[in-house]
């Protein structure tokens, strides 16, 4: 009501109005029926005089007639009549300009109720109007307040969230002592905490000012090149992690290995980059384990070797040059010791492509069309598919991104040991297939070979595990070691169907975003 | 006749055996040194003591894990001296690592190869070698 202060005096005033109206109207009302009355009784009188006037004018007729005069009285009787008549039409004429006036008055009186009523109608309906407008807009107010309170609840509930979180994840980054960072891309500001600093052998006030320009002082620049690439493309695809591993140098002077991983966590309705977050682990001892562990590979690639091809080689020679002067048991020994000196040599072979399995030497993952990949093993492994008369079936491949050498090797590995283990005389039946397992590629490679027993169809997959002697079928036990190490390293899971004497289905995933 | 003379830079005394044996098959060479490790082979083009006496080679057979100085640095010094760049370095290795290789190149290495391990084709190895450098290509005087 406040907001419509004029409402009040308009009902008062239209009030007021009708009050004054109607009393005028009734007041003059029963006036003006007085004064007809009145004029009516004036009139009755004037025709009582009129016709009394007229009976004895007739009367007196004949005796006028006779030239008789009229007697005075009685003229006097018809005078007093006319006068009284006339003095009736002249109260008449007054009483009626008086009801004209009463008239008047009365219609005014009419028009001021009329007016009134339209009034309070009119204001009615406006108000009514502005009721209803008022109570919607009140009716949205309501429901705006609701959803201000729901929403101020919830909101509520969500930092209680939030503070939660961020207390598990400041307990979990205390507790796992890791090294944080977190770049705000739109300004360019980068906040380190204690232990980023720490991992270098500073504190986080000896390594202010904080900047853009901080990593660049500190990392190696060879390895920038490639982190300054691996950045940029996080920012366009922000779906993917950022994943990094590069040399600092420590405060003490020496390269400390750092895993940097992050992801882009907040970006704007546009799409845009805006906050990335991330952890640095200390990786240093990984690293050079890693390496002590290469080396001993390439340790195990030369200098195993070189003496081994000592041994074969000379065996070979004295087998040659000598064979005459030896007996058949001396060059039996020879023969031996050759045999011998081959598989070990074979061996260090597999054993380097084993430690190698995922390592730098596997190359970095690149898109590989499975179908070619299998066209050229299929050319690589051609006399023996020709000797055994096999029959390869290569299904519909996809292209997958995957490191391209140990993948070949996987397949390699498959089929080799699907043309190995067959009963004598058996023709070969190879089926490879692949299916689309969303996060995964799945492949089986399927044979008609002798089979694995359930038993052994886990330990088949530990190194230099063998179920057969080398005379029933050769192998260094090191195959499905290393495939199964290269398919791990590709985030996918290799086993085994199998039942004996109906072959056995190899089937393994790659993960897709290797 | 002209003499050909090869220079064999080789620890392994079995190697050193085996392509002695290998190039006297090939019945061209007929004189071959032999460094044992990578300050041998420099000494011995330098006419350090012991090898005062000695002529330079023709060719210089190369391995690369060699003791003392590696074959690489040995490569690196022939290849820099104004006095020897001009003989033919074969690096002959078990290595078959892509740095070995290319860091062999680019040092100027005039070919690389890895021994067999079939001791037959070894020989057959250094039978070629000796028949290519010898008989086809032209060397400087």
């Amino acid at each position: 009501m406040k907001r419509y202060p004029v409402t009040l005096p308009v009902l008062i005033g239209s009030i007021l109005l009708m009050v004054a109206g109607l009393f005028f109207f009734l007041r003059n009302y029963l006036n003006h029926q007085q004064v007809n009355k009145e004029i009516a009784l004036i009139r009755a009188a004037n025709t009582e005089l009129r016709k009394a006037n007229l009976e004895h004018l007739l009367e007196l007729a004949p005796t006028a007639d006779s030239t008789q005069q009229i007697p005075i009285t009685e003229l006097r009787v018809i005078q007093n009549r006319a006068s009284n008549q006339l003095e009736n039409d002249r109260r008449l004429t007054n009483l009626e300009k008086i009801d004209q006036t009463y008239i008047l008055i009365n219609r005014f009186g009419i028009a001021m109720l009329a007016c009134s009523v339209l009034f309070l109608i009119v204001f009615n309906i406006l108000q009514f109007k502005r009721r209803y407008k008022l109570s919607k807009l009140q009716e949205q107010d309501r429901q705006t307040m609701q959803l201000l309170r729901e929403t101020l609840r919830d909101k509520s509930l969500v930092q209680e969230d939030l503070i939660r979180e961020k207390d598990r994840l400041n307990f979990v980054l205390e507790g796992t002592n890791a090294a944080t960072w977190e770049w705000n891309i739109q300004n360019g500001q980068l906040t380190y905490n204690e232990t980023w600093a720490t991992l270098i052998g500073y504190t986080l006030d000896e390594i202010q000012p904080i900047d853009q320009s901080t990593l660049s002082r500190f990392a190696h620049p060879e390895d920038m090149v490639e982190v300054n690439k691996k950045v940029s493309e996080c920012l366009r695809d922000h779906s993917q992690f950022y994943e990094a591993t590069y040399r600092m140098r420590h405060k003490n002077g020496h390269w400390v290995w750092i895993l940097d991983r992050g992801k882009v966590v907040k970006s704007s309705e546009e799409g845009d980059p805006l906050l990335m977050f991330g952890t640095h682990v200390d990786i240093t001892h990984l690293k050079e384990t890693n390496e002590e562990l290469t080396r001993f590979a390439s340790v195990a690639s030369h200098e195993m070797r070189e003496p081994l091809r000592m041994i074969s080689s000379f065996m070979r020679l004295l087998d040659k040059n000598y064979s005459e002067q030896l007996d058949k048991k001396a060059r039996q020994y020879i023969h031996y010791a050759m045999d011998g000196a081959e598989r070990m040599s074979a061996m260090i072979q597999e054993l380097l492509a084993f430690a190698h399995a995922g390592g730098v030497q596997g190359g970095k993952p690149e898109w590989i069309d499975c179908n070619k990949l299998l066209q050229d093993i299929k050319e690589l492994l051609h006399g023996q598919l020709e000797e055994q008369q096999a029959d390869l079936q290569i299904g519909m491949l996809p292209t997958i991104q995957a490191r391209k050498t140990p993948l070949k090797l996987v397949f390699q590995n498959l089929i080799g040991n699907a043309l190995k283990y067959q009963s004598t005389g058996n023709r070969p039946i190879i089926e490879i297939k692949a299916s689309d397992e969303q996060t995964h590629w799945q492949f089986s490679v399927k044979d008609n070979g002798i089979g694995i027993a359930p038993e052994n169809r886990e330990a088949v997959f530990q190194l230099f595990k063998r179920l057969h002697t080398k005379h029933e079928y050769s192998g260094s036990g090191m195959g499905l070691a290393t495939c199964k190490r290269i398919i791990e390293q590709h985030g996918g899971k290799i086993w085994i169907e199998s039942s004996e004497n109906k072959g056995t289905i190899l089937t393994f995933t790659i993960l897709k975003t290797a | 006749m002209k003499s050909i003379h090869v220079l064999l830079v080789e620890d392994n005394e079995g190697d050193i055996l085996l392509t002695r044996e290998a190039l006297e098959e090939g019945k061209l060479v007929n004189q071959i040194s032999i460094a044992r490790d990578g300050k041998e082979a420099i000494d011995f083009l330098e006419k350090k003591a012991p090898f005062q006496a000695t002529m330079l080679p023709d060719l210089i057979l190369l391995d690369v894990n060699l003791p003392k100085k590696n074959g690489h640095e040995v490569l690196h010094f022939i290849k820099t001296a104004e006095a020897y760049k001009h003989i033919p370095v074969i690096m002959l290795t078990t290595s078959s690592s892509f740095k070995d290789i290319n860091s062999s190149y680019l040092n100027h290495a005039n070919c690389y190869i890895t021994k067999p391990v079939e001791v037959e084709e070894f020989f057959r190895v250094v039978v070629q070698l000796e028949n290519f450098w010898f008989n086809i290509v032209k060397l400087p005087s």
